[in-house]
């Protein structure tokens, strides 16, 4: 928490979203809590940015939502991920841990020696 | 924002799916977001925060609240509305099913339907494809609203060709077209040059013909108006079919020369086949007009190209301005009053417009019939379909979507029906293509043109809802609940008056078409039992186009006649040969005679003969004698006169050995002015209209006057007919007269073609007629049946107390016949009403003709009681006892 929230990269915020209601059906608030506890805020997003993005992915047919109560007794949308969203986690999954492993690859490697032309 | 307490769901313990659609999408995104603000708003205050720094932190995080709430609506409004089309057209997908398993559980009616629909449709395409090539289609001319004729118009308002020394004076007064040019014909001609002498159709135009068209050249170049001069013989154009079957093909233009009356022609350009004016024509010669004609000899049509900006009014006051003024100036010489200017497209096809209206009319009526037939079946069969649609009703299915189910049926069935009409137009229209000689309907090429499809479509449509209509309005008048307890047991009620009057609709215009009919065949037949002097069965024809080149003179013409005439004698089966310059109903000359001895001046038809064509035509000589050897060119010069012509202008004396002369074409083209002796009377023909009176006519023999038979008929008497000599006369004639183009027909066929228009119009109708008629029996006979198998149980028990079963079936009979009187009397006052359109194509025949009315209620009462005592024979059958089991 010390250190300064950084830009989130674009595509990201899919990501853990569908990771985030993949355990279950989970509305907004939920998933933003989710986000900022999960990544300790690393990353600079407000949590109005969050709602376009569910509606998206739900126009996608990656999510499914529906009105439900919390267990406080307040109304909420409840998202849901679809069998479609399931499966477009699974490649999102792939592809980060690779493009994350890659960019770690690179970042603590040797520069190679200057020079060349 | 106070957004903990307000807004809350009502029910909303109840997470149901489609709750989401009932609420605007606006709100439902606010409450979205409103919701994840006060949660916000909560957790911080359990942090410790005071509710209204609570609130303003939870708006800082959240960011600009409606922007988002903006975004969310539309992402969510579009999404709604992907959701509510797929959902749509789910339901659709779902119904079309469900009435392709109802239908094909129902074949027989189902294929009745479609057979029914596509009979009624098919009917209106065939009509309307060809009033779609001929009133809407645009002529294939550069902007072709442009294009005029000019005609003259004399004293009595008649329409006349145009007088040469006039069109040069509109040409120079006009200021309202860009263009004029003059044209005559097409002129069957004889044509040189090809591969073998044919005879085609020529039309002799001025340089700017193809200016005002604005034609394009396919081969070759249009020469310009500026290369015609005067005194030239001119230059061909001809066209695509004339250069592919004539010329063979040929793209060196410059090798090619053909020959017509004598003078060789360049042909300069080949035109693309669309480009067909006028009508029919196969060569246009290209000249300078003839300069010095008089202004009351009418031999032009001139068509025009209005200017821009100049309408068709404007054009027509100023041409009647200037006619008026060139009937003043040069009064006595000039006998046309005044100019008339119409469109192109009309002056073409204009004359088509109210035989294909009146044909639409009553291909229109056979749909309606087909509907009102339908609508009767559907009614039945929707009352047999009640329990289903009721437990349908019952499970959840609203009014509008059972309707909507119904219509899918009715849609699908029309469409199929529409399909089946498409083609069954087509097939008709290739007989029709056969049957009709192009000039009678002007039938061009017809096509699968969008404005087809489209109109198809929409009677697919407008049927659908026609004969659909019937039970959906029935279907408002009881509740699921009563259907479903069933036990409708009368044919009585509100469904029995429904069907009352389709039958009386259907009796009515079936009534309507078929007096139609039956004026056109009384019409017709009135015009094929005139006699009209002559007997053209068995007698083969031989049109001869001689080439001037090859028979200059009148002697070669003897030649040529003196050896044909004998040659074809003698071919076996042939009896008797003779030579016309017309056949009867084929045309002709006619024009004044003087009389010797007589002040005033006789009138009469003008032939040219020779005495084996009074034979040939079984015409008889009633005093003196025909045309023989002895009179040669030189002798004294001798005419035959016919019956007509004798009664008219010598009453009861006798005219052989009297003298006429003047015969004006003649001394026209042989500046001589002879006294002519009569040296025979033949019997009357009727040489111009099976209709119209008798004509007087002159025959002059054609030994002594051959010019006038050079494109003449050679006419075969023969004992088997046409097929058997054929081939005999054609090497004869080919053997004996090599450079002669010829055609071999038969005198019926020439002298029948004017019976085409009439017998056209009397099948089409009486075709539509006839299939009206079958349509609204088989209508009757389903309802009748229908309604004895309802009331079955009735009728059993009405048996079983004691009435005799014959009785009741007359009853059945009586009542079924109610409607068809009715729809009798109506068809009837429809027939008065309606009949000064079928007015115009009767020939002595009115259009209240008594027998043909008497006729069309016997025929239709007849077929109707017979289609009713079908099924109430049925009713004698009835067994009580199992009757009354039945339920």
């Amino acid at each position: 928490m010390t250190e300064r929230p950084v830009p989130l990269l674009r595509g990201t915020l899919d990501v853990m979203i569908l990771k985030a209601v993949s355990g279950g059906s989970m509305h907004g608030y939920g998933v933003s809590r989710w986000i900022a506890e999960t990544t300790d805020d690393t990353f600079e997003v407000q949590e109005g940015a969050l709602y376009p993005a569910l509606r998206r992915l739900e126009q996608k047919g990656l999510l499914e939502s529906e009105w439900g109560v919390t267990e406080t007794g307040r109304e909420a949308r409840y998202y849901t991920l679809t069998e479609a969203g399931r499966a477009g986690l699974r490649s999102e999954v792939r592809m980060w841990t690779r493009y994350v492993e890659a960019m770690s690859r690179v970042l603590r490697a040797m520069a190679p020696a200057g020079g060349g032309v | 924002m106070d957004s903990g307490g307000r807004d809350r769901v009502t029910g909303s313990g109840g997470r149901r799916r489609g709750r989401l659609f009932e609420r605007p999408v606006r709100e439902d995104v606010r409450r979205e977001l409103d919701s994840h603000l006060a949660m916000k708003v909560e957790e911080l205050v359990s942090r410790g925060w005071s509710p209204a720094a609570a609130l303003s932190e939870a708006e800082r995080l959240f960011g600009d609240a409606a922007a988002i709430e903006t975004e969310c609506s539309a992402i969510a409004a579009r999404q709604r509305r992907s959701m509510l089309l797929a959902r749509w057209f789910e339901t659709v997908i779902q119904d079309v099913r469900q009435g392709v398993r109802v239908l094909g559980r129902q074949r027989a009616f189902t294929v009745a339907a479609i057979l029914t629909l596509g009979l009624g449709i098919g009917a209106n395409v065939a009509v309307f494809s060809v009033i779609d090539s001929l009133l809407l289609a645009p002529l294939p001319y550069e902007e072709p609203s442009r294009l005029v004729t000019l005609t003259e118009l004399n004293e009595q308002g008649v329409t006349i060709p145009v007088a040469e020394p006039n069109y040069m004076d509109w040409r120079s007064l006009s200021t309202s077209f860009v263009e004029l040019s003059a044209y005559r014909g097409p002129f069957a001609t004889p044509v040189l040059g090809g591969e073998a002498p044919v005879r085609r159709s020529v039309s002799i135009v001025t340089g700017e013909f193809f200016d005002v068209m604005r034609a394009q050249a396919l081969v070759g170049r249009i020469p310009e108006a500026s290369e015609i001069l005067a005194g030239d013989a001119g230059m061909a154009v001809v066209s695509e079919s004339f250069w592919q079957s004539v010329l063979g093909g040929v793209r060196d233009l410059g090798s090619l020369s053909i020959e017509m009356g004598g003078y060789p022609f360049p042909v300069s350009a080949v035109l693309p086949a669309r480009f067909d004016f006028p009508l029919g024509t196969d060569v246009w010669v290209v000249q300078y007009p003839s300069a010095g004609g008089t202004r009351t000899s009418h031999n032009y049509e001139v068509v025009a190209r209005l200017a821009d900006g100049v309408t068709l009014e404007a054009a027509q006051s100023e041409m009647a301005a200037i006619g008026g003024r060139l009937a003043e100036a040069y009064a006595g010489s000039i006998d046309a009053v005044t100019v008339g200017v119409t469109r192109l497209s009309d002056a073409l096809y204009g004359s088509y417009r109210t035989p294909l209206l009146l044909l639409l009319g009553a291909s229109a009526i056979v749909l309606l019939v087909a509907c009102s037939n339908l609508a009767s079946a559907v009614l039945a069969r929707s009352v047999v379909r009640r329990r289903e649609v009721a437990v349908r009703a019952s499970l959840g299915a609203s009014r509008p979507r059972l309707l909507r189910q119904l219509l899918t049926e009715n849609l699908l069935l029309s469409l199929v029906g529409g399909a089946a009409g498409l083609g069954l137009a087509f097939a008709v229209l290739v007989v029709l293509r056969a049957a009709a000689p192009a000039q009678v309907l002007g039938l061009r090429e017809t096509s699968l043109s969008l404005p087809l499809l489209m109109f198809t479509l929409l009677l697919s449509v407008v049927a659908a809802l026609l004969f659909g209509l019937a039970p959906a309005l029935r279907s408002d008048d009881r509740s699921a609940a009563t259907l479903l307890r069933g036990g409708d047991r009368g044919g009585t009620g509100r469904r029995g008056t429904v069907w009352s009057v389709l039958v009386a609709a259907e009796v009515g215009l079936a009534f309507v078409l078929l007096v139609a009919a039956g004026l056109l065949i009384r019409s017709f037949r009135e015009v094929i039992s005139v006699d009209p002097g002559f007997d053209s069965n068995d007698v083969v024809t031989v049109n001869l186009y001689v080439p001037q080149s090859m028979y200059p003179d009148d002697t070669a013409l003897i030649g040529l006649h003196a050896s044909l005439v004998p040659a074809l004698e003698r071919i076996p089966g042939v009896t008797r040969v003779g030579i016309v310059s017309h056949l009867p109903m084929t045309g002709g000359v006619n024009g004044g005679v003087d009389i010797e001895g007589e002040a005033s001046l006789a009138y009469g038809e003008y032939r040219v003969a020779d005495g084996g064509y009074f034979g040939a035509m079984r015409i008889p000589l009633v005093r003196g004698r025909l045309f023989d050897e002895s009179d040669r060119p030189g002798a004294t010069e001798v005419a035959v006169v016919d019956a007509a012509f004798a009664r008219q202008y010598f009453g009861d004396t006798d005219p052989v050995g009297r003298r006429i002369r003047n015969l004006r074409n003649d001394s026209f083209v042989y500046g001589t002015d002879n006294w002519v002796t009569i040296i025979g009377v033949v019997g009357a023909v009727r040489q111009r209209s099976y209709v119209q009176d008798v004509n007087p006519t002159v025959y002059v023999p054609a030994t002594q006057r051959p010019w006038r038979a050079r494109d003449g008929v050679l006419t075969l008497r023969t004992e088997g007919g046409a097929g058997a000599v054929a081939a005999a006369v054609r090497s004869e004639v080919s053997r004996l007269a090599p450079q002669v183009p010829f055609e071999i027909g038969t005198a019926r066929a020439l002298a029948g073609r004017q019976l085409d228009d009439p017998r056209f119009a009397m099948l089409v109708i009486g075709g539509f007629g006839v299939i009206a008629l079958a349509l609204a029996a088989i209508g009757i006979h389903g309802v009748v049946a229908y309604s004895v198998e309802r009331r079955r149980r009735e009728m059993g028990v009405r048996i079983a107390l004691g009435a005799v079963p014959q009785g009741v079936a007359r009853r059945v009979v009586r009542d079924a016949m109610v409607p068809v009187v009715a729809g009798v009397v109506l068809g009837l006052g429809a027939s008065l009403a309606l009949r000064r359109f079928v007015e115009s194509a009767l020939v002595s025949v009115g259009p209240g003709d008594p027998l043909t009315l008497a006729g069309s209620i016997i025929l239709l009462t007849g077929v109707a009681l017979f289609a009713c005592a079908l099924p109430a024979v049925r009713v004698t059958r009835i067994d009580p006892i199992s009757a009354l089991r039945a339920e």
